[in-house]
């Protein structure tokens, strides 16, 4: 019988057999490597007498690993596309494109978020013992991660958001993938930021001082006579379109466009 | 087998480097590519491998458009490249990761092409030299068993003993249903092996015969004078004579020397070709 071309799970199973039999050191390197920098927070704390009394105190050591350590890993995911030897023996291995980019699509989410978490979850272990060592008292439990009222669920979006953008430079860059995403969406947004400012401008020029008073695509400033300011914002519907858009349609679309570019490689 | 249709390939606009190539190649045969440095062989290689894609014309191999790179043709080509990276593995784990992938993968004429290769079996792949790693992937390539095998000049960097094993290992792979293409410039480590010639030059196939064809028209020959009374097509002087490629008049069986046609085809390429024209 003739397998699917895209997606065939007995050989997607190979290819994942595949890449963890090549990768498992460095992964299981990585995984030893953000465990360590994870318990070195609390560590530093303990021996600096500095133990902190509540998680909001600390999350943001979270976060930053969450998005520094989550970037910088799906960055180099498609490391072999740098080298023409790895990335001929990448291209020409039996399986299709999409096998390989779901393969590791799920190692850099699933895999990556599982890891990170169980390590910041000992961290945090780690840190309550800490906390009863210096304060006598265990850390109070007052952050919320995945809540929507005050906004914390967005940082996840924003997560899976820059995995999209970081995995598209993983495909697009041949080498310095995170260092020339990085750059890249720097220039994107500041081209974005200037373009929008041109448009506020050639609008509102009469009543600005500066062509800078504006949140792109969102509100802009203006005067109305000497003393008298406004603001003008876009309407409800258009900020829940914007949320809709950021929330369920930036990332698949990122990863979609990642998909095609890796099927349009050449080496 | 490997059917090229009106090539078109740049790298860069408006500096082609194939317009309108077309190639086929059939099953059964052992090919050699031939050509000076730039001449275009890899490209072509990496044509029919699917790594590059065509900017017109078609490219296709058993029926498969190369540059979709489909699972069915991907598991029907293996490549063995001049240069190449082997995971920190060993050769155990090497097959168990990479064998699934080939539907005729032969594990025990895997083994016995390394044990002819004198490759021990349970080192790690990158403890090895660039020749023993070489002779893995050789090893590997016959041992998928896949229908069309490429070689970017796979003697490079083989002793000479390994030499005449690759061409001892390479004889007892092929089958009537293999094509394999073999580019090199080592021609001499290979004159017993390729049976059809492929030469490109300045980035357009100039000649494509058999051996068979090539020795009842040529006749190779090693002269101590040189007569002008004979058919001399190309002559290559050295301390041991002349050799010589001449006009084959009396149907005289002669031994192809493929270097010494490689340079005749280079430099006097009209009369030659019109020989098989």
């Amino acid at each position: 019988m003739q397998s699917n071309n895209v997606l065939d799970f007995r050989r997607l199973g190979y290819y994942f057999q595949y890449h963890i039999l090549a990768s498992w050191k460095s992964y299981l390197l990585g995984a030893l490597s953000i465990f360590g920098l994870l318990m070195v927070v609390p560590a530093f704390m303990l021996l600096t007498r500095n133990c902190p009394r509540e998680l909001s105190e600390v999350v943001g050591f979270y976060y930053f690993g969450l998005f520094f350590g989550g970037l910088l890993f799906t960055s180099m995911a498609f490391s072999e596309l740098a080298s023409k030897e790895k990335g001929a023996q990448f291209l020409m291995l039996p399986a299709s494109h999409f096998e390989k980019f779901i393969t590791i699509f799920l190692i850099t989410t699933v895999g990556f978020l599982l890891v990170y978490h169980i390590a910041a979850y000992a961290a945090l272990l780690f840190l309550n013992k800490v906390s009863l060592i210096s304060n006598e008292a265990a850390l109070q439990l007052d952050w919320r991660f995945l809540t929507k009222e005050d906004g914390h669920i967005y940082i996840y979006y924003a997560y899976l958001f820059c995995h999209a953008l970081f995995l598209l430079g993983a495909i697009y860059f041949a080498r310095l993938a995170f260092i020339k995403t990085l750059v890249a969406t720097l220039v994107c947004l500041t081209g974005l930021y200037l373009l929008n400012t041109l448009f506020v401008w050639i609008l509102f020029a009469g009543n600005m001082q500066t062509a800078f008073q504006n949140a792109p695509f969102i509100l802009v400033g203006v005067h109305d006579g000497m003393y008298k300011s406004s603001v003008y914002v876009i309407s409800e519907k258009m900020i829940n379109s914007y949320i809709f858009i950021a929330q369920y349609l930036l990332a698949p679309v990122l990863w979609t466009v990642a998909y095609f570019r890796l099927k349009d490689k050449e080496i | 087998m490997i059917n090229i249709q009106s090539l078109k390939f740049s790298y860069r606009p408006n500096r082609p480097l194939f317009e309108d190539l077309s190639l086929r190649l059939e099953a059964g045969h052992i090919y050699g590519l031939l050509g000076k440095n730039g001449a275009g062989k890899s490209t072509l290689l990496k044509q029919i491998a699917g790594l590059l894609f065509p900017d017109g014309g078609a490219c296709e191999v058993t029926g498969y458009k190369t540059a979709k790179r489909q699972p069915a043709f991907l598991r029907e080509i293996f490549l063995v490249p001049e240069e190449f990276n082997l995971p920190k593995i060993s050769i155990r784990t090497y097959v168990k990761a990479n064998a699934p992938f080939y539907p005729r993968f032969d594990e025990q004429a895997f083994y016995s092409y390394l044990k002819e290769f004198a490759i021990p079996q349970d080192q790690q792949l990158t403890n090895m030299s660039y020749g023993q790693k070489k002779k893995v992937i050789i090893s590997f390539a016959l041992a998928t068993n896949t229908k069309v095998l490429i070689m970017d000049e796979p003697t490079n960097g083989l002793d000479i003993p390994s030499k005449s094993q690759f061409r001892k290992v390479m004889a007892a792979a092929v089958t009537d249903d293999k094509c394999m293409v073999i580019s090199t410039h080592q021609v001499r480590d290979l004159d017993n092996l390729i049976d059809s010639i492929v030469i490109i030059d300045d980035h357009k196939i100039i000649f494509h015969q058999d051996v068979g064809t090539v020795t009842d028209k040529l006749s190779f020959k090693l002269l101590g004078q040189l007569d002008d009374r004979l058919p001399i097509l190309y002559a290559d002087s050295s301390l041991r004579g002349h050799s010589v490629i001449m006009k084959n008049e009396n149907m005289e069986q002669s031994k192809i020397d493929m270097e010494l046609l490689f340079n005749a085809i280079l430099s006097n390429r009209q009369p030659i070709q019109e020989l098989f024209n």
